[in-house]
């Protein structure tokens, strides 16, 4: 007999900032959620939810998702809650939604995050992030973005992170995943392969790491 | 006649100090007849014991202790116990017994190192700690005991109180095992593995995130004491291996059992009492110098046999929020807390720090640690309990018989009045010779 453990479901949590456009991909949410009730066995709730940097209720979220096209420049209120939110073993995943390293997002998001925490460097490819719960032997899946004629047309080899205690403290993409993965579930079957996949790696290995 | 009576003044002095001399290097007159009884104190030494218990027609001592004899002195008597002498001893006061005290130090299950000392006393006592080194600590005890955890181990500590002395030898070595974690992926397994990882220890884990998909941890191995010091079995993911664990923790590891993981019957004989009906947290209280209160708490009712309490929570009713029991060799920690992640998030600015130290503290109060070194109960009582050392050595207090002849051990001291005697004799003689114009 299998018995299911009491334990709360998990919430998909998107970071608003007063700088910048945090709500750029708004079906990613339910998208991501939908492929982690899809793939795996994990309590999720049906709804994500959206929670100012600036407020504490930032802490009730250990996994905070935070994209955008603009120059990222945290409040000091913001910054401190960061600040506590990463000291206190939060992850939080910044998506560059231009996919440019000389993008204004990227070049924002990367000294905010040099301010306020530590240096964003190169993830190597084989974290234990790549292979949680699907493989990806080559490090991050690439995006049909990440070619498509705007931002910087560079295929980036690496996400970028903070590590505290050789865990993900801070993971930074310039893969433009905001753009892959901010469409409507359904259309997953039309899809050879699900872009998402790799968001479900991610879900899975804050809940375990 | 002047000078008659200088010299005499000045003899006399002289002869004054000689019976001083002498008085001090008496030894005290022992009549071979008569069985010796000896009135000492903690100054009594296993020599001054040896040196009395050389006649041979000794044939009885008794002791009147104001302090337990130290460690030699207790070996003299054993042995004069075992030669034939009819050995005794009690209180010299016979409103109040000698100091009862018993010392243990054993490794704090932490990879740190570290050992934890307890001290039992009988009654409420101020007691002073030391190392090798010097004086460490004191303590007022209360219920007859007190503990320390000291981040170091040095190779020998000692307690005392009242002249009585207990000391023990720490262990040469200490292995520490990992630790296993039985919980569903979720913020609290997650957390707790940092917690714990942070602390220093190997956390390993299997967490089920789909039906033929598991996340490890660390490196499984089977539940033994020989690999593992103690299980934290946060959820019913525990249950599935309930006769594992059960024997682990018979073999005497540790196992913190968490409310959610002992709800089920399969944890029946492990758990120290039933689970009554989740409490909601006190709101706000995460932030307070209380912040467990701000915690949900599946309350602990119904005690099994040989379970303790171990805390309450300020709740309405006073609910019991972590209660403790052993099973076969091991030690259980039944905690009723739910969602500690939320402590350590959300609590105030020393959350992660206290958060931490409270997991480390729950692992400490269970955890199976292997050392090797001095077998301090392989002596047992030895110095680690002095009086029950004295009492297993040559018996239980007893009066003294009627019959003995009582002698006073302590060395002879020659009394003030020779000196006096002797100091007054020569001012007088010099006196004289000053009235008379002598030099």
């Amino acid at each position: 007999m299998t018995v299911l453990p009491n334990v709360s479901p998990f919430v998909f949590a998107t970071a608003q900032y007063e700088s910048g456009d945090w709500d750029s991909a708004p079906s990613l949410p339910g998208n991501l959620i939908d492929s982690v009730a899809r793939y795996t066995s994990l309590p999720v709730a049906p709804q994500g939810v959206s929670v100012a940097l600036a407020s504490e209720d930032a802490l009730r979220y250990p996994l905070l998702f935070l994209t955008g096209h603009l120059p990222v420049r945290f409040t000091p209120q913001e910054g401190r809650v960061l600040q506590r939110y990463v000291e206190r073993g939060g992850l939080l995943f910044i998506d560059d939604h231009n996919h440019d390293i000389d993008g204004a997002f990227h070049k924002t998001a990367l000294e905010e995050i040099r301010r306020l925490v530590a240096p964003l460097t190169p993830l190597r490819n084989n974290h234990p992030l790549y292979t949680s719960f699907f493989r990806f032997e080559d490090g991050p899946p690439t995006t049909s973005h990440e070619l498509n004629g705007w931002g910087d047309n560079l295929v980036h080899e690496h996400l970028l992170a903070v590590l505290r205690n050789d865990r993900i403290s801070v993971l930074y993409s310039n893969k433009d995943y905001s753009s892959e993965w901010n469409f409507h579930p359904d259309n997953k079957r039309f899809m050879g392969v699900d872009p998402t996949r790799f968001g479900v790696n991610l879900v899975v290995y804050a809940l375990t790491h | 006649m002047r000078v008659i009576l200088e010299r005499t003044l000045r003899t006399s002095a002289v002869a004054a100090l000689l019976y001083a001399w002498w008085l001090t290097g008496r030894t005290p007159a022992s009549g071979s007849e008569a069985p010796l009884v000896a009135d000492a104190d903690s100054a009594l030494t296993a020599p001054q014991l040896a040196q009395r218990l050389a006649d041979p027609m000794r044939q009885q001592l008794h002791l009147s202790l104001t302090a337990v004899p130290d460690a030699a002195s207790r070996a003299v008597l054993h042995a004069a116990d075992h030669a034939g002498v009819d050995v005794s001893w009690q209180s010299r006061d016979s409103a109040a017994q000698l100091t009862s005290i018993a010392l243990s130090a054993l490794p704090l299950a932490d990879p740190a190192g570290g050992t934890v000392l307890r001290v039992a006393v009988r009654d409420s006592a101020m007691i002073a700690l030391a190392d090798s080194v010097g004086w460490i600590d004191s303590a007022q005890t209360e219920s007859g005991g007190v503990s320390w955890t000291l981040p170091s181990t040095r190779r020998q500590y000692s307690v005392s109180h009242q002249g009585t002395i207990a000391r023990v030898n720490s262990a040469d070595s200490a292995a520490i095992g990992r630790l296993r974690l039985f919980a569903a992926p979720g913020w609290e397994a997650r957390f707790v593995m940092r917690a714990l990882e942070e602390s220093g220890w190997n956390v390993d884990a299997a967490f089920a995130v789909a039906p033929r998909a598991t996340v490890t941890a660390g490196l499984l191995a089977p539940l033994d004491t020989a690999r593992y010091a103690a299980v934290i079995a946060l959820d019913s993911t525990a249950w599935l291996q309930a006769s594992a664990i059960e024997r682990f923790v018979r073999s005497g590891g540790g196992l913190v059992l968490f409310a959610d993981a002992a709800r089920g019957s399969a944890m029946r004989a492990l758990r120290a009492g039933e689970s009554a009906t989740t409490v909601s947290g006190v709101p706000g209280a995460l932030q307070t110098t209380a912040p467990r209160e701000g915690l949900p708490l599946v309350p602990i009712i119904s005690l099994a046999a040989g379970a303790v309490p171990i805390e309450r929570s300020a709740r309405a009713g006073a609910p019991l929020a972590i209660a403790a029991r052993t099973v076969g060799v091991g030690r259980v920690l039944h905690v009723g807390y739910r969602d500690t992640w939320e402590w350590r998030m959300l609590g105030n600015e020393s959350a992660p720090t206290d958060h931490r130290a409270w997991w480390q503290s729950l692992v400490h109060r269970t955890a199976f640690v292997s050392h090797r070194g001095t077998d301090q109960w392989s002596t047992f009582p030895g110095e680690a309990a002095p009086l029950a050392d004295l009492v297993a050595r040559v018996g239980p207090p007893g009066l003294q018989n009627a019959s003995t002849v009582t002698e006073n051990l302590a060395p002879v001291a020659p009394p003030v009045w020779l000196f006096a005697l002797a100091g007054t004799a020569l001012l007088a003689a010099w006196w004289s010779r000053r009235l008379r114009d002598a030099r």
